[in-house]
């Protein structure tokens, strides 16, 4: 696995690795902003959603977490997608 | 010794109940910057100042730096509650001042951008856009704040106290805290800073 994280173990080289991987995502993002017009939402979206993900997993430990507060963190996005579904509707998006 | 000391929370679910309390609290901040966000979305496009747009106003270099400042704040945040883990106190101590330092200078940055934007006229007052915008990164930027303020208010008392069990609770609800704030950070930099 790319990214294993042991507790109780010194992790901070990987912790380190995962930082420069998420400053690199963050300057390509930045990069393609001035660069490209071409579906920069979606790559963007996507980018973000790599970075998000990568937080919430290694540096909040939730990967290696129990499943009750997966659960409980997931249960924040199922009630934040009205919020977007009514974003999209208002705007003609859907 | 006295009892309050040696009795254990009610843990039935395996999860202390802090830390779940402490997800939950997390959950619950997701949906709220998430409703934020949406209005920020809604609004965006209603301005009535002239030429100043969202693309015109913006800084994307400057708002990169902080975001990037923002992001190494994670890391060392991680890294404290990494070396409190393995008992290194003394560097767990240094790495959370370096995030409340790290804290410290991205509200500064954002108090230099809202210093900007307000001489070029937009205020949370002058349209429904400003007070979108204003209102998103304010309430992420109080986040922030009380998130050193707490930062700072640890690593004063770690060195004070040994209930360890206490700090290693106390530190990792607060290491989610941020790395909440930072995730929000991420999703606002993309939403509110780089779509068009």
């Amino acid at each position: 696995m790319m990214f294993q994280i042991k507790h109780e173990k010194d992790n901070s080289k990987k912790y380190i690795q995962i930082a420069i991987f998420l400053s690199i995502i963050t300057l390509f993002e930045v990069a393609l902003f001035y660069t490209t017009n071409f579906n920069l939402p979606a790559i963007l979206i996507i980018l973000s959603f790599i970075k998000f993900v990568i937080v919430v997993g290694f540096f909040m430990n939730l990967k290696f977490e129990k499943k009750l507060l997966k659960l409980f963190f997931l249960l924040g996005f199922v009630l934040s997608i009205p919020f977007i579904f009514i974003l999209f509707l208002e705007r003609n998006i859907i | 010794m006295s009892n309050f000391s040696t009795t254990q929370d009610h843990e039935s679910t395996g999860i202390s109940n802090q830390k779940l309390a402490m997800w939950l609290f997390l959950s619950s901040e997701v949906v709220f910057f998430a409703a934020l966000i949406s209005i920020y979305l809604f609004y965006k496009r209603l301005f009535a100042l002239g030429d100043l747009t969202p693309e015109g106003l913006f800084d994307i270099p400057f708002t990169s730096v902080t975001s990037f400042v923002l992001l190494m704040s994670s890391l060392t945040m991680v890294l404290s509650h990494n070396y409190y883990e393995i008992k290194d106190y003394e560097k767990s101590k240094i790495w959370i001042f370096a995030t409340a330092f790290l804290g410290t200078v991205f509200v500064s940055g954002q108090i230099y951008e809202y210093t900007e934007f307000i001489q070029s006229g937009l205020t949370i007052s002058s349209s429904i856009f400003g007070t979108a915008f204003f209102f998103v990164t304010g309430i992420h930027g109080l986040h922030v704040v009380i998130g050193v303020v707490l930062l700072i208010a640890t690593g004063s008392q770690m060195g004070i106290s040994n209930s360890n069990r206490i700090y290693s609770l106390s530190i990792e609800s607060l290491a989610l805290y941020w790395h909440c704030i930072d995730i929000v950070w991420i999703v606002i930099f993309t939403a509110v800073y780089l779509i068009p």
